[in-house]
């Protein structure tokens, strides 16, 4: 990058927050999954105005504009694979406001999901989103990705809380998208065509999002299955009997073995499967639910494990929430999909990982969430082998296929971003690509933001 | 560590970032340079030859505290304090240490002239002043007793020697007989600072003064640390002996048993939030174990605050005083929060950080070593 364009970059934000050294630039090279590409500087702004700013410059300058949260993403989205710079959001990171009357918070896109998690809580107030990586996520992320979590089966994904958005639109005019209402039909929904996009339409600088009333009472149970069969016959019927919980989690048995040998949670070695189940809500309602589905699993042929306490029931969630660490010893190396399927195809999908895996002689772990259908299977293996690397990405190929023809998907809650840019034809088709591309020409006629993400 | 088991670590890193959630220095820049994943990852790039190893990288890599939360945090168990170790011997070796960091291994290496620096810091007000306290009659305790030796430590013995006459108190009280030892510093600053072989010469010198089969007890979670990292020095017979020692080595707050201290244990009234040493936490695993001790003694509120580094770091505090600074107001805000009459921590660096911070902030809560709140509570 020319030395008069970074000179220009920091009379925008300041010339501290303008980095370039290789060393720093190494450090945003990469994000949680294995594609890296080095930018050519950092720059780290403080308000909509100087995004709005260094976007303009980079129309005038032809550079990519690269956004990057926590750099938490598993699919390469926030890399800068074409250069340019990084820009991060870290600055920007108040909470401007929780509106105990409207029941909404705005935010800087900087802000960690937990950070307001924890903040809404104190006012007896619920934000449900939790991503996986929710303890270091930002908000701007998850509303980049759409990010959703085991709370999604009852309370959907980021996008279902969004209200109203502050965009820098890639050639630097700021719009606000939405309204601060419940309802709103005025116009297109802008909200949502930059929930998910990536990054690739526009900068999110402000988020307002709905909140909810802290549920008083929950319930957590753990019901162990011998085959597969039986826990799909269990989550089927939950569903059935009209109860939606607050979480239906999966764990295999690669899985429940790996989190066995690492903090012996006490599950059963030989069971096929394992479900972490949640109800919440009022405490008579929530009880009543639980006990329900205490009944439906143990006709199933499952054992349940009834947590008593706030302690057993940390306990519980603590066995669902080793899942990746424990795979994550087995091999160096860790791979972690997200494809999904509609939640009656769960165990036709968790059938069909063992049979890739076995092909391919790789070790899958699966987990996720059984109740919307989105898998994680997690591949274990040595990136430096050769031989191993291809065979991972034979066998994770044929996974995108499974979910595609099971009438799923290939990203249920990570994004395409680069590493799944190349099946997105099969999911969507030329005509769903060419749809997408032109929305992008039409916002960034100069292609400078997140270029190379999404569509080939 | 070897360059094996170095890039074994640097392998098992999956990026996910959980570090961010802990890390006192990313806390105040929100910058990944400043993380354990920014940080393995300019390590990788060193390995591989795709960074030179100057000042930039030198100042990169400077900037932790060696904490160990991300260690505890890390979901893959990546031991980021044994890299960040190693690749400081490397920088060590290679460009040597700042002035300031050899300036004060030098003064930890000459106790004496440490000392004396240390209390001149004292008269001129630079360092709290020393608060002695009542030893009791060595005849008021049981012939029959086990003895133990003390570790006290550079900080104990320089900066904060009333948390050593305490220790000495309560162990005595307890029915120990207390021994101490002509100790050399634990070799931790060296350590950390890359300076391997300065380290491991401290290491042999102690382990040459501690007896075989004696339990070794310390106030210090960091000197802790550092004889239970001894076995990485050696072969052979010292590092039996350093696996010994390591085995029989003791913090003070996983040592003391209250109910030895029977009748003589009284009450306090006194509202009290306690302050987990990072050390302490991330390094020898203790938690539970203060917070059972405080709540042994009749009288005392103990509040909880969220788990924050006080900043201090050893060396760090001299190397990057603004990055230490900022850490210990966010901790000292903590602290006014939680309302507490004092503030007890088990570590003797923590209580002088905080201490320092406090005193920065016009505030006036005390802070006071586990073991002087216990001193305090034996009639």
């Amino acid at each position: 990058m020319r030395e008069e364009v970074l000179e220009k970059l920091g009379s925008i934000v300041g010339r501290g927050h303008v980095l370039t050294s290789k060393e720093d630039l190494i450090c945003y090279s990469y994000d949680a999954q294995l594609i890296e590409g080095l930018p050519e500087a950092v720059v780290e702004p403080g308000s909509s105005e100087e995004v709005s700013m260094i976007l303009k410059l980079s129309n005038k300058e032809g550079f990519p504009v690269v956004p990057r949260g926590a750099g938490t993403g598993l699919s390469g989205g926030s890399v800068a694979v074409k250069g340019g710079v990084v820009l991060t959001t870290h600055r920007m990171n108040k909470i401007l406001e929780i509106d105990k009357n409207d029941l909404t918070a705005t935010v800087e896109p900087g802000v960690v999901t937990r950070k307001l998690c924890v903040e809404v809580e104190k006012e007896g107030l619920f934000y449900p989103p939790d991503p996986g990586s929710y303890r270091v996520s930002t908000l701007g992320g998850n509303v980049a990705t759409n990010a959703g979590g085991p709370h999604a089966l009852k309370y959907g994904v980021t996008g279902d809380y969004v209200l109203s958005l502050e965009v820098v639109l890639p050639t630097g005019d700021i719009i606000t998208t939405g309204a601060s209402t419940v309802k709103s039909v005025s116009g297109y929904n802008l909200n949502s065509l930059f929930i998910g996009s990536e990054g690739t339409l526009g900068i999110v600088t402000k988020i307002k999002l709905k909140l909810l009333p802290q549920p008083e009472a929950r319930y957590t149970l753990l019901a162990s299955f011998g085959d597969l069969e039986s826990s799909a016959r269990a989550v089927a019927e939950i569903i059935a009997a009209g109860i939606l919980p607050a979480a239906l989690e999966f764990i295999d048995r690669v899985t429940i073995n790996a989190v066995e040998d690492y903090i012996k949670a006490g599950m059963p070695r030989d069971a096929d499967a394992v479900l972490l189940i949640e109800t919440d809500g009022h405490p008579v309602a929530a009880k009543e639910e639980a006990e329900k589905i205490i009944k439906i699993c143990e006709k199933a042929g499952g054992s349940v494990r009834f947590a008593e306490s706030r302690v057993e029931r940390e306990r519980l969630w603590k066995a669902r929430r080793a899942a990746l660490p424990a795979l994550s010893r087995i091999r160096p190396t860790t791979l972690l999909e997200d494809a999904t399927v509609p939640r009656s195809r769960v165990p036709d999908m968790v059938a069909e990982i063992k049979r890739i895996a076995q092909k391919h002689g790789v070790i899958i772990g699966i987990f996720g969430h059984a109740g919307d259908g989105n898998l994680h299977p997690t591949i274990l293996l040595d990136i430096r082998d050769p031989g191993e690397k291809k065979r991972m990405e034979e066998a994770m190929e044929e996974i995108f296929s499974a979910a595609l023809k099971l009438g799923g998907t290939l990203s249920g809650e990570h994004g395409i971003g680069v590493a799944k840019a190349r099946f997105l034809e099969k999911e969507v088709g030329k005509e769903g690509i060419e749809v997408m591309k032109k929305i992008k020409r039409a916002l960034d006629p100069n292609n400078v933001l997140n270029p190379g993400k999404i569509f080939l | 560590m070897t360059s094996v088991e170095i890039e074994e670590e640097l392998l098992r890193c999956m990026r996910c970032g959980e570090c961010q959630a802990v890390c006192p220095t990313f806390s105040v820049t929100g910058r990944e340079g400043e993380v354990a994943r920014g940080k393995l990852r300019v390590i990788k790039a060193l390995f591989q030859g795709d960074l030179d190893l100057d000042a930039g990288v030198a100042e990169k890599l400077s900037i932790c505290l060696l904490c160990k939360a991300c260690c505890t945090a890390c979901p893959s168990g990546v031991r980021v304090d044994k890299v960040i170790a190693a690749a400081r011997k490397d920088l060590a070796d290679r460009r040597g240490i700042p002035f300031k960091k050899r300036a004060v291994l030098w003064g930890l290496e000459h106790p004496r002239i440490f000392s004396t620096a240390a209390s001149g810091a004292r008269v001129l007000g630079i360092l709290p002043r020393r608060v002695s306290i009542q030893i009791p009659s060595r005849d008021a305790v049981p012939p029959e007793r086990a003895r133990v030796i003390f570790y006290a430590g550079c900080m104990i013995n320089n900066i904060t020697p009333e948390i050593g006459d305490a220790v000495e108190t309560v162990l005595e009280k307890a029915g120990y007989r207390v021994e101490r030892i002509k100790e050399a510093c634990c070799g931790i600053p060296a350590h950390y600072a890359g300076l391997h072989d300065r380290a491991k010469k401290l290491a042999e010198k102690n382990l040459r003064k501690i007896k075989k089969n004696r339990i070794v007890v310390t106030a210090c979670p960091t000197c802790a640390v550092g004889l239970k990292e001894y076995p990485e020095f050696f072969r052979g017979k010292l590092r039996e002996k350093a696996l010994d020692v390591g085995r029989r080595t003791y913090d003070f707050a996983e040592f003391l048993d209250a109910s030895k201290l029977g009748d003589s244990l009284g009450s306090l009234n006194m509202r009290v939030a306690f302050h987990d040493p990072c050390h302490a936490l991330h390094g020898l695993g203790l938690a539970k174990e203060s917070r059972s001790l405080i709540k042994a003694i009749h009288g005392i509120k103990l509040v909880e605050m969220e788990q924050r580094c006080c900043g201090f770091g050893g060396l760090f505090s001299f190397e990057h005083p603004s990055f230490s600074q900022t850490i210990n107001d966010g901790r000292v805000k903590d602290i006014m929060a939680s309302k507490a009459d004092a503030v007890v921590t088990s570590c003797p660096g923590c209580k002088y950080y905080l201490q320092e911070g406090i005193r920065r902030g016009r505030q006036k809560t005390e802070v006071i070593h586990l073991a002087e709140l216990f001193s305090r509570g034996i009639r």
